[in-house]
């Protein structure tokens, strides 16, 4: 009947369970996932992060010459799917997640890079770092020819060698 | 289509129940049986709409027979028609029962919701979203705000996210009405009210003091997930599916996962199963020690309340230190998970489940000693076996009734075929039998994680690779802490064509009602909150009101008839 | 002798009435500790509350002048009574004045019926709801402590001049009828229906905002704490020295005011809400049972 009272005897063992928090450090484990930090030197601009990104806080695109990557802190969910799938490792997982701030712009983060040019049509397509990382990467070396062509130009090429062998016209 | 079908029978079915079923079905509708096929555990029947209530009339009768869900999808530039897939379960054979049902645009169909009064809900949203008609009953709006423009059905493909996005406009629903207070006294609580924690709307008609009648307006919080999910890629769903809950997250991302690798039939390894069955777990451990601090709580008993969230608290830093984050866990993907539970966390885990145990031992002994709480959860709330099985309610609403229904056990998944466990059932029905059942399944799961713990393989923890195949239809199903989750995928390249959620909730709020009746009001509080109620889970649509351009507010002073005057 | 006891009365009273928001401080702090938490900053909070609903703007609604005007009337008398319960416990000896004695226990009925009224006044339904059981359990509780507290001081002064078996059963048990009409009376759990249910539009406070609300609280605070001194007066009634006019015990009489408050304060935490049909049906039948026997034993004595 009078078991109640033991809640007395609960409450002076535990003592207090809540922490002063702004006064007190957060309780964060080693293991949290906080706003994401992309390390400008390994990233290579491909873009993998911005296509796995659930809410679109990563988000990739031409700023004239250059290939600008932009993480919106106020939109990521911290999932850390971009951190999965980077091919580069180059997003580290910190474990900030005070982000409020007076300032809009300072929820913006940025990591340009500067492109290439294409060698045919002469526009930017993709990032110095990332032609460098692919000739690194694939071990019969892509030909010369085709590694500073961008996608359309590349296009028809191929299909004038193609064309070429098929019907015998010849080709640039 | 004249076969002769016993061999067929034969070869789809699991077990002597859905042996007699099929046979029950094509004895009445052979020729309107188009395809009979089962994979895994799903038998499916793709029938005629004309001869759909035929051959639910001949079954509906069978005790272990139950209606899921509903989900309906617009096929139409696949396939041509309007599709219905009515999934049923039948428990103790664990097999998946679904009839699919070519709907050509413009044809009603006949409703079943005098035979399974659970589809009354389903067919209602599958009119307000895509424009099915049903015969028979009563056409009202559900999931749709009353002033949403006719013909224009969201779920629909022609009608585009960003045609849905540019309709948003928050306004406020209201309703003055005139209050008879001389013999039955109406009392709305919600839908915006300060000590509601989700927008909710219950009516209840009281006499004095005993509620005689309830009426529940939901679906203010519908943020139109499905259709979101139909722009995003497989991976990427998990991570909006985790967000349809705001307590039981991961039961959503799993399940839905689940749903894909049914559909696709990819093989998910062993320790990652594993890894979700702790971590679903770990989930229920939270969230019922959340419900019996509210429970406490709404009984005034706010020292056990304190005491159960700061039980709780352990629960939430382990949840972090396993997942990285303390709800939205993000470990979900097609194929697996994506972060594992390394050696040196274990003795953690043991160590915070010791803890548990004790102090949440130590916690319902004096909580259940309180002379109040037990006064006040005896006899109120009263919800009878019969009616739980007519509205095929699911999870701790069934179990405290004394239908012994658990996902885990009968449709089992993941790692739960390993571990040893029992399900609380208790028969009384009452909000004392719901609180015991939940008390119950506190002390299982912490048993489970100790078993999944001691016994995980090694291995990879997630699928090498998997192909996505266009149109396949796939069925996950997880017992969350409110009851059963059921997903229903159908497949596309990149990521679904169609997702149909169906969280516990939805099926238990419409068996409120009935348990309100004959209650203090003093205990009203309590009944509705012993379901569990999840209206975020329920309500997956948008909240857009507009067009009509009818400004309604629903204020609680409008209701007293005065109107605050500056002194 | 009389104006010495009546200027001492008149002194004491102004310094008590700050009393009530401090120990209510107190008692927050104490609740947040057995919960586990840290509760208000400091003990002074309740007065900085009462202080900043002073300065809000009075918004009264439409048909809540009267019971405005009745809480203001109710917190005058409850100070009255504050006066008349010190002096009582000032004067605490076996030639105690019947006649205040008697003006206490009225003024204490009137300020609870003045705030039933004020609170029946509302035409708010849920308000009302509110109200009807607190006017139930109100008419139940004035029995108890009417029995209570006259039973219990005058007991508790007999025992002091002849002593008996008898006189000390019955005194403890009238004791115990004015501890549980007190902490009734008190509002506080299990006992706090009279402000409906949590996920419901509240009770009777809800009509009150700003400054009237301020009073409202303050008011309920104070009878909180005359009915606590009341308590103390009736322990401490065997102790009294017989032959000063200024009681020898009055000291301790405060002490103990304060510390049967904080005394009920901490029940209150460890105890749910009780729901209206079941309080009532309890309390009726504690005090059926508790006349019985004291019919049984005033025959006895005779």
């Amino acid at each position: 009947m009078v078991k109640f009272l033991k809640m007395l005897s609960i409450s002076v063992r535990e003592g207090t369970a809540t922490r002063k928090y702004p006064f007190e450090s957060p309780l964060v484990t080693p293991e949290f996932r906080g706003k994401i930090e992309v390390d400008p030197v390994k990233c290579v601009g491909c873009g993998a992060c911005t296509r796995i990104c659930p809410p679109k806080a990563l988000t990739i695109g031409h700023e004239g010459d250059e290939i600008v990557l932009k993480y919106f802190e106020g939109r990521c969910i911290f999932c850390g799917m971009c951190a999965y799938v980077c091919p580069q490792k180059a997003i580290a997982i910190s474990k900030e997640f005070e982000l409020a701030t007076w300032e809009l712009g300072d929820l913006y983060d940025e990591v340009v890079h500067t492109t290439i040019k294409c060698r045919i049509c002469g526009k930017p397509f993709t990032t110095v770092k990332f032609v460098k990382e692919i000739e690194k990467r694939i071990d019969n070396k892509v030909p010369e020819d085709l590694l500073t062509v961008c996608p359309e130009c590349r296009k028809k090429l191929t299909a004038r060698k193609i064309g070429s062998k098929v019907v015998g016209v010849s080709g640039e | 289509m004249s076969h002769d079908y016993s061999k067929l029978i034969e070869e789809l079915s699991r077990g002597h129940r859905s042996r007699v079923i099929l046979s029950k079905i094509l004895e009445v509708c052979k020729d309107s049986v188009l395809d009979l096929s089962r994979r895994n555990i799903t038998i499916k029947v793709v029938i005629k709409a004309n001869c759909l209530r035929t051959a639910l009339e001949n079954i509906y009768k069978e005790h272990d027979l139950y209606l899921r869900t509903i989900a309906a999808s617009d096929e139409r530039s696949r396939e041509g028609f309007f599709k219905l897939y009515y999934v049923f379960g039948i428990d103790n054979e664990g097999t998946n029962l679904v009839f699919e049902v070519p709907v050509v645009e413009g044809v009603k169909v006949d409703t079943i919701s005098d035979l399974f009064r659970a589809s009354d809900w389903y067919e209602l949203e599958a009119h307000d979203l895509l424009g099915i008609e049903f015969n028979g009953k009563q056409m009202s709006r559900l999931v749709l705000p009353e002033d949403w423009p006719e013909n224009l059905y969201p779920l629909r493909k022609e009608v585009s996210v960003e045609e849905l996005k540019k309709m948003y406009q928050p306004q406020l629903v209201s309703r003055v009405s005139e209050l008879e207070v001389e013999e039955v006294v109406r009392i709305p609580i919600g839908p915006y009210h300060p000590a509601l924690h989700e927008p909710e709307y219950f009516e209840l008609y009281v006499r004095g003091e005993k509620v005689v009648d309830a009426r529940y307006v939901g679906f203010m919080v519908h943020r139109g997930i499905e259709k979101l999910a139909e722009s995003m890629k497989y991976d990427q769903v998990p991570f909006l599916a985790e967000r349809i809950c705001g307590i039981c997250g991961f039961v959503h991302s799993t399940s839905y996962v689940q749903a894909v690798e049914d559909a696709l039939g990819i093989e998910v390894p062993e320790r990652a199963h594993f890894i979700r069955s702790i971590v679903l777990e770990v989930e229920r451990l939270h969230s019922h020690l959340l419900w019996l601090g509210v429970a406490l709580h709404l009984l005034g008993y706010d020292t056990g309340f304190m005491h159960a969230w700061r039980i709780r608290e352990k629960v939430m830093v382990l949840a972090e230190l396993l997942t990285g984050s303390r709800k939205t866990y993000g470990i979900d993907l097609v194929g697996g998970v994506k972060k594992d539970i390394d050696k040196d966390k274990i003795p953690k885990i043991k160590e915070t489940l010791n803890v548990l145990k004790k102090e949440f031992k130590e916690l319902v002994e004096v909580a259940t000693s309180v002379p109040q709480v037990k006064a006040r959860l005896t006899g109120t709330g009263i919800l009878p076996r019969g009616e739980a099985r007519a509205y095929s309610l699911v999870g701790p609403t069934a179990r405290g009734s004394g239908l012994a229904r658990d996902v885990r056990k009968d449709y089992t998944y993941a790692a739960y075929h390993y571990v040893s466990f029992k399900v609380p059932v208790y028969t009384e029905g009452d909000n004392l039998a719901r609180t015991l059942v939940r008390i119950d399944e506190v002390f299982e799961s912490i048993s489970i994680i100790e078993q999944l713990v001691d016994m995980m393989p090694g291995g990879p923890i997630k699928a090498e690779r998997w192909e996505p195949q266009p149109m396949r239809l796939g069925i996950g199903a997880v017992e969350a802490p409110r009851g059963e989750v059921i997903h229903v995928v159908l497949t596309d390249l990149y990521g679904p064509y169609r997702w149909r959620v169906r969280a516990p909730t939805y099926q238990n709020l419409q068996a409120v009602p009935i348990m309100l009746k004959g209650v203090d009001l003093a205990d009203a509080p309590l009944t509705i909150a012993s379901i569990d109620p999840c209206f975020s889970c329920t309500d997956r649509a948008v909240i857009i009101n507009l067009r009509s351009g009818s400004v309604k507010m629903l204020p609680i002073e409008a209701i007293s008839r005065r109107v605050c005057r500056n002194g | 002798m009389e104006a010495l006891t009546i200027l001492l009365s008149l002194l004491f009273t102004s310094v008590l009435a700050f009393l009530p928001p401090l120990l209510d401080g107190i008692e927050r702090k104490i609740r947040a500790k057995i919960q586990s938490r840290f509760g208000p900053p400091t003990f002074l909070q309740t007065w900085y509350d009462l202080l900043k609903l002073g300065v809000k703007e009075l918004k009264i609604p439409l048909s809540g002048e009267s019971a405005a005007f009745l809480v203001m009337l109710s917190l005058i008398i409850t100070l009255i009574a504050l006066y008349a319960v010190v002096y009582v416990a000032l004067t605490l000896s076996i030639n105690i004045d019947f006649i205040v004695l008697a003006m206490l226990l009225v003024l204490v009925a009137a300020s609870h019926s003045l705030g039933l009224v004020a609170s029946a006044t509302t035409s708010n339904p849920f308000a009302l709801i509110g109200s009807y059981r607190n006017i139930l359990l109100t008419i139940l509780n004035e029995l108890g402590l009417v029995i209570g507290s006259v039973l219990s001081i005058l007991l508790g002064l007999r025992l002091v001049t002849n002593y008996s078996i008898l006189t000390l059963a019955t005194y403890l048990l009238s004791l115990a009828v004015l501890i549980v009409a007190t902490y009734v009376s008190s509002g506080r759990l299990p006992f706090d229906i009279h402000e409906a249910e949590p996920e419901l539009a509240s009770g009777t406070i809800i009509e009150f905002s700003g400054k009237i609300l301020g009073f409202y609280i303050y008011a309920h605070l104070l009878a909180r704490y005359v009915l606590s001194l009341l308590v103390a007066v009736a322990i401490t009634a065997p102790f009294t020295a017989v032959f000063s006019p200024i009681s020898a015990v009055f000291p301790a009489t405060l002490l103990l005011s304060a510390c049967v408050y904080l005394a009920y304060g901490v029940v209150a935490t460890l105890l749910g809400r009780t729901r209206v049909d079941i309080g009532v049906r309890t309390l009726f039948m504690y005090y059926l049972l508790v006349l019985i026997v004291l019919v049984i034993f005033t025959w006895i004595g005779i």
